[in-house]
């Protein structure tokens, strides 16, 4: 059981990825998944990371993602045991679900985002991320890829081991990138990571631009946690 | 408070980094690994822009000396910087900034460097190296994982004289192609590298067998 929300913030112009799944280390499909200001893809099924740099540059070279889909599936003899799903920097997504796979495999396109949902993922499951992720336009993209991660859970029918976000703004590396490679409750895990990394997150910016007035991460921390009850380190 | 090692594979010519920090999230730095290029892993008052940098030198056939070199004329804060390089000849580049504070340093071995800082001292990249070569004729995932424990194991991270615990860790090894061979992660845990150890013995290994070459 796997299944991916690739998306685009039609606010922002970030591109974004969410991934869950109940084999391990379902994040390291990150790697070369998105590039800024260009779009991204994911693939599933099989050993898929080979698509992530062809389908960035072809993507940077101009083809509109469905002629990357084409090109995709022209260059791989195993593309019909895939899923792949891919977006541009305008937010037009293209996405295949290959014809070897089950018939519960699926995939929903929606304006800005698309959805890949591997075997036995429930229907009530792609509803629930669509949904979520529809409703939470207001929010920053990577809140957005949690948020539709967290309203899956309850559909998922035995709970992700592994999962992941990833987000790409203006930059050349990622601006949020947090896994969970291994855990009993996956979703939940993230979350966890995810409120624990935020102020951090600002902190490790400004330290690297301004090192003379950075105070260390252990005072940082400390005085993080001073203000919490049951969480001190 | 940092530590970790960039290494070449002298049979595979594989690349690969291990990490550990009370960081969150140290592996979301994955633009410190180039396939066929080499890594260059950034920490202390680090400055997400310097790795991609590094890199894109390398791959112009700079090197990792040439490197350093360029970040030093253009960075005002490069003593607070601390990194380490490997292309793919093997080469090393390792930089400790003086200002970055007690512990700080690297200590080289055969197409590898340890460096860390916010450490217990010395015996800490000295228990990466060790780690690392105690059995050099194993996979170079299995030799970076030993290398970070090896970290650990020799007191780890420190500030005041009190130890302070790895948070996060992560484990990437690259070959010729650009996807990472293997990349585990743990991005927030209270004994990060007993858990690292913990997802890389339960995950799929299989594809990282060599054959002759």
């Amino acid at each position: 059981m796997t299944f991916a929300l690739l998306a685009r913030c039609g606010r922002t112009g970030r591109i974004g990825l969410a991934i869950a799944s109940e084999d391990l280390c379902t994040g390291a499909v990150f790697a070369h998944a998105l590039r800024s200001n260009t779009g991204g893809s994911v693939t599933l099924g099989g050993s898929p990371g080979r698509n992530n740099t062809l389908a960035c540059n072809l993507l940077a070279q101009g083809y509109a993602p469905a002629r990357v889909l084409q090109e995709l599936r022209a260059n791989d003899p195993q593309c019909e045991s895939r899923q792949i799903a891919v977006i541009d920097r305008h937010g037009r997504v293209a996405a295949h679900t290959g014809e070897a796979l089950t018939r519960s495999a699926l995939h929903r396109i929606e304006p800005g985002f698309a959805v890949l949902a591997g075997a036995a993922v429930k229907p009530s499951l792609v509803e629930a991320l669509v949904q979520s992720f529809t409703a939470s336009a207001a929010l920053e993209l990577d809140e957005r890829l949690l948020k539709a991660l967290e309203s899956a859970a309850a559909e998922c029918a035995t709970p992700p081991r592994s999962v992941g976000i990833v987000a790409f703004g203006n930059q050349d590396y990622s601006d949020v990138d947090l896994r969970v490679d291994l855990h009993g409750d996956a979703i939940r895990e993230l979350r966890r990571t995810y409120d624990e990394y935020q102020p951090f997150a600002a902190y490790y910016l400004e330290r690297g631009k301004h090192p003379r007035q950075a105070i260390p991460q252990r005072e940082f921390a400390d005085m993080l946690y001073a203000g919490r009850s049951g969480n001190t380190r | 408070m940092t530590y970790s090692i960039v290494a070449r594979c002298p049979r595979t010519g594989r690349f690969g980094v291990g990490t550990a920090t009370f960081s969150i999230a140290c592996g979301r730095r994955n633009e410190s690994v180039r396939a066929n290029v080499g890594i260059s892993k950034s920490q202390a008052f680090y400055d997400r822009a310097t790795d991609p940098l590094v890199l894109n030198l390398l791959a112009q056939g700079y090197t990792p000396q040439y490197a350093l070199g360029v970040l030093e004329a253009q960075d005002p804060d490069f003593q607070y910087r601390q990194l380490g390089i490997i292309d793919r000849a093997g080469t090393i580049g390792v930089h400790t900034g003086r200002d970055i504070g007690p512990w700080a340093g690297h200590a080289i071995g055969p197409q590898c460097v340890a460096f860390g800082n916010g450490l217990a001292g010395p015996q800490v990249v000295e228990g990466i190296l060790g780690g690392f070569m105690a059995e050099p004729d194993a996979a170079l995932e299995d030799r970076l994982l030993r290398a970070i424990e090896g970290g650990r194991d020799a007191g780890g991270q420190a500030s005041n004289g009190q130890p302070r615990p790895e948070r996060s860790a992560w484990l990437c090894v690259v070959d010729r192609g650009e996807h990472p061979l293997l990349d585990l992660r743990v991005d927030l845990h209270d004994r990060a590298v007993s858990q690292l150890r913990r997802v890389f013995e339960a995950c799929d290994r299989g594809h990282l067998r060599v054959d002759t070459r």
